[in-house]
């Protein structure tokens, strides 16, 4: 018997070492444990050796645990840190984000307030500035940038590369055109309304000032009542909206990245943006009227007439991103892109026929242009009015816009032809 | 459904195989995968090392039976190959073989020796020796002995290593308490067993201790085991749970079952030997709520007969 070899009586050491180690056949177990039973020795040799085994692996699993664990420690203590912070980020950007919305919604009503306003001198339109592209026009370089309406047009204006301006929505395509003294009056008459944060988000960086224009109390009340009824009307559009905004424009700017054009974005909600212009891109863009510029027109607290997507069910069974209504007319886009048009606001849906490059992204209702040939051709054919001195716009007073992921812009009337812009 | 060949290929398997005349192809495949020639160990040493450890411990079987090749091909599968064949090319003084022992084992070795010593001092003193002699240096009969020679791969290197360690200990240990228990106080000695109760009889004692050798005689290995651990080394459930591979209640639990059984087969053979049940629970210590240490007590008192040591001469 193998127990007796290192001894005449005790099992030898590989033994008691193989029967703590679970490494012995049946019958050979027992006969260790029967020893076992009735030696001291050999109960007291293998559990020392147990204990040694088991000092060892504690120590093993000691070396490597140890930083594991003081990390752990740390993480443990910084959690409270972790949280606090996290609370202090989500205030500002929750306060942020009131804030643009505010100055959104300012900006929407001031823009309502301009459209009624007679129009100036300085906006008359002159025949070039009608048929150029709105990026080429003075009024354009008035709204991008606030230049004077004797500069060059920007297409032609050598830009330095990196070069920040920024575009206010409420020099739109199509609207009265506000000479800077008159943004400047109607930026003071509004003051009030908007948080400072706005005016901040107004400032230029080419050190502009905020512009306005007069305004009465009606107005202002009018600001007052339109300003809630849009944050609860935006209020559930704003965050998706954006994440698809900023995510088209991320990737026109990632488009663009090599001919040396971008987009620098904040990242909250409603935000102004900045937008980066070459020369060179500008004369590149496939679609000049919609340049990055009529992008960022496009912000979410601006729009008129938008409705909560999520109410609106479309055909296609897709979750809706984009709604624009005037009157009972309404269009919306998908999340696939396909545009879809109701005449009984909402009640029947009708696909729309693609007419425009890429996806489609957003949709918005817009002012009609005081001339017939700077109108879509829709509106045209429906000899628009000049909507001057109507409280409400009627559907010949309004255009829809859509935009697409490459920031190009088409426009229409009805909503079934579009045209780009 | 087995096809013919496996069927043949079974009962071929079955045949008993003559010992020494081990499977080639088996050899073969084990020579490959414990990389033995890494170490430079040659074809035929690795064989031999096999065929040894095969017949000392008749692979795995008792006494006298005769290992299929089945059998044979189990037992080999179960050996550390790679301990083995790292033991044996030390023994044969490879310098590789030494270098990846001493990267490998050197320091689980002193750790090991400094947990079983509880002394860094005496660990590493422990240890130090214990490598000497693994290195070679003790000879015998002018041939040098290296106890890795005595390693054939049942269990892992580092296990043997470390019984190995805890041998040498306890007997060292155990040597030297019984000069100090010759010299040293009285007190310190072994003590026999705790007194009886100096009214119990003479008679009522030797019927209490055949009844406790006729009782623990009955219980099985692993009772015994765990009644000598628990109860006569002291230890604890843990350190029994580590030596038998069990969960710690397991052990708890059956160290309560088995002293339960004890005690009532205690009873029941004082009883038999004529006793009332109310003589024999005086007998054991009255009470019973007192069972676990006067069990305690009377299992040392057994201990002389029925745990006989048998120390190493």
């Amino acid at each position: 018997m193998s127990v007796k070899n290192q001894h005449e009586i005790h099992p030898d050491a590989e033994m008691l070492s193989a029967f703590a180690e679970q490494a012995l056949g049946e019958r050979e177990r027992g006969e260790v444990l029967e020893h076992l039973a009735a030696c001291g020795r050999c109960r007291q040799v293998v559990a020392l050796a147990r204990e040694a085994a088991g000092a060892e692996a504690a120590a093993w699993r000691r070396a490597p645990v140890g930083p594991r664990v003081r990390f752990r420690s740390w993480g443990l203590a910084l959690a409270p840190l972790a949280a606090v912070a996290a609370s202090a980020v989500i205030a500002i950007y929750v306060h942020e984000r009131d804030v643009e919305r505010n100055a959104e919604f300012a900006k929407v009503e001031r823009q309502q307030a301009t459209e009624k306003a007679p129009v100036p001198p300085q906006a008359s339109p002159q025949p070039q500035a009608q048929s150029a592209p709105p990026t080429a026009s003075p009024a354009e370089k008035n709204a991008v940038g606030g230049k004077a309406a004797g500069e060059p047009a920007r297409s032609a204006t050598p830009k330095k590369q990196g070069q920040v301006e920024l575009i206010d929505s409420n020099n739109g395509e199509g609207g009265p055109i506000l000479t800077a003294k008159e943004e400047q009056e109607l930026d003071r008459a509004l003051e009030e309304p908007a948080p400072p944060a706005a005016e901040t988000q107004e400032a230029t960086a080419d050190g502009s000032a905020p512009s306005g224009t007069s305004a009465d109390d009606k107005t202002r009340a009018e600001v007052a009542l339109y300003d809630g009824e849009r944050k609860r009307e935006a209020e559930g559009e704003m965050e998706a909206m954006d994440k698809r905004l900023f995510a088209a424009k991320a990737k026109t700017m990632a488009g663009s990245h090599g001919s040396g054009s971008g987009i620098a974005g904040g990242g909250a909600a409603g935000s102004s943006e900045q937008v980066v212009v070459t020369d060179q891109q500008l004369e590149t863009q496939p679609a000049p009227a919609a340049s990055a510029g009529a992008l960022m027109k496009f912000r979410p607290g601006a729009f008129s007439g938008m409705r909560a997507p999520n109410l609106v069910h479309l055909p296609s069974g897709i979750p809706t991103i984009s709604i624009a209504h005037s009157n009972e007319r309404m269009i919306a886009i998908d999340n696939s892109g396909a545009l879809f048009l109701s005449e009984d606001s909402g009640a029947n849906w009708e696909p729309v026929t693609k007419q425009w490059t890429g996806r489609a992204v957003l949709v918005r209702k817009t002012a009609s242009p005081k001339h017939k040939e700077a109108a879509p051709p829709a509106a045209k054919a429906e000899s628009p009015g000049d909507g001057s001195g109507s409280g409400a716009m009627s559907d010949s007073d309004t255009v829809f816009e859509l935009l697409n992921d490459q920031s190009q812009v088409w426009w229409s009337v009805d909503g079934k032809t579009w045209a780009p812009r | 459904m087995a096809s013919a060949e496996s069927v043949a290929s079974a009962a071929e398997a079955e045949i008993p195989a003559m010992q020494g005349a081990m499977d080639r192809r088996l050899l073969a495949e084990l020579w490959r995968a414990s990389d033995a020639a890494g170490w430079g160990l040659e074809r035929d040493d690795f064989d031999r090392i096999l065929l040894e450890a095969g017949t000392a411990w008749n692979f795995g079987l008792a006494e006298g039976a005769a290992p299929t090749q089945r059998q044979q091909a189990a037992f080999f599968r179960g050996l550390y190959l790679g301990d083995l064949v790292l033991a044996r090319a030390c023994a044969a003084g490879n310098e590789r073989a030494w270098e990846h022992f001493i990267a490998q084992h050197r320091q689980p070795l002193i750790r090991s020796a400094i947990a079983i010593t509880g002394s860094e001092t005496l660990g590493r003193e422990l240890a130090d020796q214990l490598y000497a002699e693994l290195f070679g240096l003790n000879t015998r009969e002018g041939e040098r002995r290296c106890p890795l020679l005595s390693y054939r791969g049942r269990g892992s290197l580092m296990g043997w290593l470390r019984t190995t360690l805890a041998q040498r200990h306890v007997d060292h240990h155990r040597r030297s308490r019984r000069l100090k228990s010759l010299d040293g106080p009285l007190e310190e000695m072994d003590a026999p067993a705790a007194d009886l109760a100096p009214e119990t009889p003479a008679a009522e004692l030797s019927q209490l201790e055949r009844a406790i050798e006729d009782a623990l005689r009955l219980r099985d290995a692993v009772e015994r085991f765990l009644l000598a651990a628990y109860y006569l080394d002291g230890q604890t459930l843990m350190q029994i749970a580590r030596v038998l591979g069990v969960h710690e209640a397991t052990v708890s639990r059956k160290v309560k079952r088995a002293t339960e059984d004890t005690r009532k087969q205690v009873l029941s053979n004082l009883q038999r030997s004529g006793l009332s049940r109310r003589a024999a629970e005086e007998a054991l210590g009255a009470d019973p709520r007192d069972l676990n240490v006067n069990l305690k007590k009377l299992l040392q008192n057994s201990q002389t007969e029925a745990f006989k040591e048998q120390a190493t001469p």
